[in-house]
């Protein structure tokens, strides 16, 4: 059974990243716990519970749960801003033209949160609505994240290109 | 924006193969119970409906019952009674017992709440950490699987909404720290004098409804699927229970 599947391939590796997180051993089962609720929540995106997909579903939807504990221990954490609003295109444009190694390194200088809701809206080309209920955010808070994110990575590159 | 995408691939990779190896965790037996609890309601197998909340209701009082047990190992926060007794268990090694001869009970008080049948419990208790004791009801005993292994009753009747927990631990633990507020609701009550906090929280079951109230010597708590008054009525109806517990099971720490 998938659900039974990817308990069993992935809750080592979850614990693993909830306690580099939280440094707590209760805390992390906590988190885990939560994050297999989560994925029981949305088993229908999960094709098939062997698959980078679900591994990777596993290990956002961990991480993002630790962060929220975080939190809400009131432990320095980045509060997502209100929406930025701006127009997408140009910045498309300007991701597409760069390297792979390029990117690897602007996503390697985001907080994690950034880059998971670029995996699931990006990569696993998830609505905002879906990433959201994923991550237990609101759209609204999706939709900031996606957009900073973006930001944050064109604001990285562009400084790449003019050292 | 396929380099986008690969690169996206990429460092998730590398985000995970740190933690590809890391050392195996003895996930306590709490964790382990949930999960299967939990997979046996994805897998379908007498999954749990959502009740309508007259149903609710009436499991919800023919489901509670409380007792007061537990043991710390002296680090229960002022202003709440340590309970004597023995605490459970062997250091760093989880395990479970349907016996108390093979652990000693912690038990000292039992209450029960109005509409509970006396042949219908069974409890287990564990010691978290050292840091507090909390209790779980439910309205019929366990039993075995095809494996042997005791379960939890599994069916509508059955399910969430039979639970009890005793806490003793500070009034920090009414924060609900580790709890995803956006899908929280709570209000402050007063039972019997003392202060309490209703919380509902949207869970993919259902939705889920907690009552933290203070006595004299213990926070308890309530959980299941309910409305406020109902809570209530059953919070103040809580008594001291002296009749033979049918199943008791101990999982200490």
């Amino acid at each position: 059974m998938k659900f039974d599947r990817l308990y069993k391939n992935y809750k080592r590796l979850m614990f693993g990243i909830a306690y580099d997180i939280l440094k707590n051993e209760q805390d992390a089962e906590d988190a885990v716990q939560e994050a297999f609720i989560r994925l029981a929540d949305n088993i229908d995106k999960i094709a098939d519970a062997d698959s980078p997909q679900a591994r990777n579903f596993s290990v956002v939807v961990t991480r993002n749960i630790c962060f929220n504990m975080l939190k809400k221990r009131h432990i320095e954490m980045d509060i997502d801003d209100e929406v930025v609003c701006s127009d997408n295109s140009a910045e498309d444009d300007f991701l597409a033209a760069q390297g792979v190694e390029t990117l690897e390194r602007a996503l390697e200088s985001l907080p994690e949160k950034y880059r998971d809701i670029l995996y699931l809206t990006v990569y696993e080309e998830l609505s905002l609505r879906e990433a959201a209920k994923l991550l237990g955010i609101t759209y609204e808070n999706a939709k900031s994240r996606v957009k900073r994110a973006r930001k944050k990575i064109s604001d990285f590159l562009k400084e790449v290109s003019y050292e | 924006m396929n380099n986008f995408k690969t690169a996206l691939e990429n460092v998730m990779q590398k985000d995970i193969e740190r933690f590809e190896n890391s050392a195996e965790h003895e996930f306590s037996a709490e964790f382990e119970k949930n999960m299967t609890e939990l997979s046996r309601h994805v897998s379908g197998r007498k999954r749990p409906k959502r009740m309508r909340i007259g149903r609710v209701i009436a499991a919800a009082a023919a489901a509670v019952a409380l007792f007061a047990a537990g043991t710390l190992a002296g680090a229960v926060s002022s202003g709440f009674k340590v309970v004597s007794g023995v605490r459970m268990g062997l250091p760093s090694k989880l395990f479970t017992a349907a016996d108390t001869e093979d652990c000693p009970s912690t038990v000292e008080t039992i209450y029960m709440l109005d509409g509970f049948p006396d042949n219908q419990i069974s409890i287990s208790d564990f010691d978290k950490n050292g840091t507090f004791v909390s209790s779980m009801y439910f309205p019929a005993p366990w039993k075995p699987d095809d494996e042997g292994n005791m379960r939890m009753p599994w069916d509508d009747e059955l399910y969430l909404p039979k639970t009890i927990h005793l806490f003793q631990e500070t009034k920090e633990t009414f924060k609900f720290e580790y709890t995803d507020m956006e899908y929280v609701t709570y209000e402050t009550l007063t039972v019997n004098g003392g202060q309490a906090y209703f919380i509902t929280r949207e869970r993919f079951y259902g939705l889920e409804s907690y009552l933290f109230w203070e006595s004299e010597n213990y926070i308890f708590t309530l959980k299941g699927s309910f409305s406020e008054e109902r809570a209530l009525e059953l919070a103040n109806s809580l008594k001291v229970y002296d009749g033979e517990i049918p199943f008791y099971g101990v999982r200490g720490v």
